[in-house]
């Protein structure tokens, strides 16, 4: 398996976070880490996690799947994910993470030895299919993301009907932090539904790559597993509704497979920073800057700068760059000094600041 | 964000600088004496606190801190140390002199009148979410001596019940100092970056131009002022230090020598010092945005009254009811001290309730705080909540001694309006002289209104009588919308009976859990057989 500086899954989480910005696109397809560009232009982003939270992360994870995944198993029965009397449970997870599993490969054809297996199963034996798979490894079918697409999805549950109805199977995801009912993090759980519904994509994909579709449907309807504040003790959000966020993936992907297609020079993962050209690549794309990437990508600052000599709106908001839309900021000031409107666009703005104007001034 | 808003962040990024929103302050300035400055850090990825600093501005803060907070044990002891501070705060019971326990206990109303206002700074939301985790935490621990029990339970259900208020709309008691900062001014930047409070300070406090205060803020940014502390810092800093207190821990289990002379003390000491100074610097900068929003010249809405009634009222009922003492209950019967769940009204009729409640508040505060500010009344006129005009002409078809001033108002606004026939309006300036919209219609002078005027039509100190047309015929007026803020109050008595609209929801029992499904048996001759052989 080729070498990568990150794994698929955390690029396919950067590909999400703004799949409209080529320069995102380019650095998660071609696993061009965003920090090395930033460097190279002068910047100097922190970057990394706190070893604490991944540590936080993997304890959470493994304590649901210890003694075969009861504690999650439980709490998807009492969320109703899973019926009650649910049983069964097949790991897939790699060694380092608890499992038996040597790499992702190996995970990916037990997966998929695993999924052929269900197609063929008659009603009888469908009642002994495990409710619970614990790190399926799936490849996103073509070149999508290079060089191998492999990557885990946290967890699913199989959900057998007789024939001929197909076996259905739901995502979920995991994450460490907590759930406080309506107080919850709404970025974080905007980002969660966001890559569960790539990952439903790809796994629709996968299962159509082998030809499994008519015995194996995945539902747009998937759950969290997030913890109860204080313990490591899972809190199951059920029935989220991952339709429209794996639609926006299904689109997105298109994006994903055309910068697939470019040839780039070879980059050794060994090496401290990827080779000028791969950074070139990266430099020369076109960026779509908004306030959002300052939570994720290192090139925030950059492309930000970038924006403010460009003109963009942006720096000020979404809600500006809508009130202006084609109108540059410089432009803007101009007009609101007193410069005659030039363009439609320019006089609709024009009445509108005068319209709020008037009435201030009675 | 409305038009306005986005053209007063266009207009200071001109300027170069914040530009103050509102001539008022939606708050009370509350003194030193009665404020608390509070500030949390956390380990990343945990929900308990490493560091806590508390105290009042005008004064050094205490310092609490634990050497690993994953040990929960260390992290309640902490808490049992911090617990009095903010139960003193607020008032609680167990923290009452005898005199003042003997005037809750003999007259109520005069204890509660007595007791003055506070007020708690935090630095920013993510310190806000920490009370509710506290709360989670906290509030349904049973596993403890009851001496920790004593203390960390109130504890807990205090800062859940401040961070529900700080919720509330309108809500005077809690103050976040970015969401106050953002309130009172318009700043040149993205939303995002708004919620950090060092960014915002730097804005406001760098001397020089747009590119000056650009640059500081910027720089200010990249030192974190959340609860969770720089990934970095934690890398590069603190993991190491945890990782050997945690060995050095370990290793002395058997030692025999002085606890602050072991290897685990020298780590837990420079654990410490770390994680202090980060909790510091977030508390300092709390202190130094109060400080601006004290100093900026700007006054308090002077129309805030029922606002502060109402957060008497929301303390008084919704927390300290649930805190005093069984041998305080008057004939009411004291409710059991357990307290709302952090989780869950855990029932529909509390929950709407609730709801009603924060709308209540909400309309409260629109249709009180705009009566002492010109900008509020700006932005009620841009939404189309308020009409402004002259009044053409006034009638009286009241008849006999029955006064009904009618009011014909004509505007020469054409912008959005949401007020029309049958809205509530209520003269600006002028709190008690309200009316209704009879008619809305156009002429070639602009749209004209007809307002019925019900109520304080007899004249007062500072304005004529509603039907004197020599005085008021000719006059600009303001008439701003009368929301039904006493509707929501109302509602949020009546959820509660068994009689009243929705009902049938807020009272139904639940449905009963479903069977757990049975195995089918397709196989009927095999199912028979068994069945026989069962016979």
């Amino acid at each position: 398996m080729k070498r990568m500086r990150r794994d698929v899954r955390s690029r396919l989480n950067q590909f999400v976070s703004n799949p409209s910005c080529e320069a995102n696109v380019r650095s998660a397809v071609h696993d061009i880490p965003m920090v090395s560009v930033a460097r190279v232009e002068g910047f100097d982003p922190t970057v990394g996690q706190s070893p604490f939270a991944i540590v936080r992360g993997l304890m959470f994870e493994r304590s649901l799947f210890e003694d075969g995944a009861t504690k999650l198993e439980g709490a998807l029965v009492k969320a109703g994910v899973l019926p009650p009397g649910a049983q069964g449970f097949l790991d897939l997870r790699l060694k380092s993470a608890g499992g038996p599993m040597h790499n992702l490969v190996d995970a990916r054809d037990g997966f998929y030895d695993f999924l052929e297996d269900l197609a063929e199963r008659d009603d009888a034996e469908r009642a002994a299919i495990p409710s619970l798979v614990a790190a399926p490894a799936i490849q996103i079918p073509g070149r999508s993301i290079l060089p191998d697409g492999l990557f885990a999805i946290d967890v699913l549950t199989i959900h057998p009907a007789p024939k001929p109805e197909p076996i259905v199977l739901q995502i979920g995801e995991i994450k460490v932090y907590p759930d406080r009912g309506g107080f919850t993090d709404a970025q974080k759980l905007a980002q969660t539904r966001a890559q569960a519904g790539v990952y439903l994509y790809g796994l629709k994909l996968a299962i159509s790559k082998l030809g499994l579709d008519q015995a194996i449907e995945v539902s747009t309807r998937g759950f969290l597993v997030l913890t109860y504040p204080g313990t490591n003790l899972p809190n199951i959000r059920p029935n989220e509704d991952l339709e429209w966020q794996a639609a926006g993936a299904a689109q997105s992907f298109d994006k994903l497979r055309a910068a697939a297609a470019e040839e780039l020079p070879l980059d050794d993962p060994r090496q401290a920073a990827p080779p000028t050209e791969r950074l070139a690549y990266i430099q020369h794309a076109e960026i779509h800057y908004r306030e959002s990437c300052w939570q994720f990508c290192e090139r925030a600052q950059r492309c930000h700068e970038w924006s403010l000599s460009a003109g963009d709106p942006q720096i000020l908001g979404e809600s500006v760059a809508r009130l202006l839309g084609p109108i540059r900021l410089d432009r803007a000031l101009e007009l609101m000094d007193g410069a005659e409107a030039g363009n439609d666009a320019e006089r609709d703005f024009l009445t509108r600041i005068e319209s709020l104007t008037r009435g201030e001034a009675a | 964000m409305t038009t306005r808003d986005a053209l007063q962040r266009l207009r200071s990024w001109q300027q170069g600088r914040p530009l103050p929103r509102g001539e008022t302050l939606p708050w009370p300035k509350l003194s030193d004496e009665h404020s608390l400055v509070l500030a949390f850090v956390r380990m990343a990825g945990e929900t308990l606190p490493w560091a806590i600093a508390i105290g009042r501005p005008d004064q050094a803060p205490s310092l609490y801190s634990v050497p690993d907070p994953r040990k929960v044990d260390d992290v309640i002891a902490m808490l049992v140390d911090l617990g009095p501070v903010i139960l003193g705060h607020l008032h609680h019971p167990m923290t009452l002199t005898q005199d003042q326990r003997e005037s809750l206990r003999s007259d109520q109303d005069a204890f509660f009148s007595e007791l003055p206002a506070r007020q708690l700074w935090l630095p920013g939301s993510s310190h806000r979410a920490m009370m509710h985790l506290l709360d989670y935490r906290l509030s349904p621990a049973r596993r403890a001596d009851k001496k920790t029990l004593a203390v960390i339970n109130p504890l807990g259900r205090a800062l859940g019940w401040l961070f529900r208020e700080s919720t509330r709309p309108g809500q005077l008691r809690v103050m976040t100092a970015s969401s106050c900062l953002t309130t009172v001014y318009d700043f040149p930047a993205e939303d995002l970056r708004l919620q950090h409070l060092g960014f915002l300070l730097a804005w406001l406090q760098t001397p020089g131009d747009r590119e000056a205060r650009r640059q500081a803020a910027a720089k200010a940014e990249q030192q974190a002022v959340s609860m969770t502390m720089d990934p970095a810092f934690e890398r590069e800093s603190l993991s190491k230090l945890v990782e050997s207190y945690n060995q050095a821990l370990a290793a002395e289990a058997e030692s025999s020598l002085e606890p602050e002379q072991r290897e685990s003390a020298r780590h837990s000491a420079a654990i410490k010092g770390l994680v202090e100074d980060e909790v510091l610097r977030r508390w300092r900068l709390t202190v130094s945005a109060r400080a601006l929003l004290f100093a900026d010249g700007r006054e308090s809405n002077a129309a805030m009254d029922k606002l502060v009634k109402l957060s008497e009222d929301e303390y008084r009922y919704q927390y300290y009811r649930n805190e005093r003492p069984r041998e305080f209950a008057d004939d009411v019967k004291a409710p059991p001290r357990v307290g709302p769940d952090p989780e869950t009204d855990r029932s529909p009729s509390a929950a709407a309730s609730r709801f009603f409640m924060h709308q209540y508040s909400e309309d409260l505060a629109f249709s009180e705080l705009i009566h002492g500010d010109a900008e509020l009344v700006e932005i009620a006129l841009e939404r189309g909540d308020a009409i402004r005009g002259v009044i053409a002409q006034v009638l009286d078809e009241g008849a006999g001694r029955a006064s009904k001033p009618v009011w014909v108002v004509v505007s020469r606004d054409a912008g959005v309006l949401r007020l029309r026939k049958g809205s509530g309006v209520c003269v600006l300036g002028l709190r008690g002289r309200t009316g209704r919209i009879r008619s809305v219609s156009m002429n070639d002078d602009g749209r004209v209104f007809e307002v019925v005027i019900q109520n304080w039509k007899r004249a007062r100190a500072n304005a004529p009588a509603a039907n004197d047309e020599e005085a008021l015929e000719g006059r600009a007026v303001t008439l701003v919308a009368d929301s039904p803020a006493e509707l929501s109050r109302s509602k949020a008595a009546k959820v509660w009976g068994r009689r009243t609209p929705g009902s049938w929801l807020t009272h139904a029992d639940p449905a009963p859990l479903p069977d757990a499904k049975s195995k089918v048996r397709r196989d009927l001759l095999s199912l028979v057989k068994e069945l026989e052989k069962e016979a």
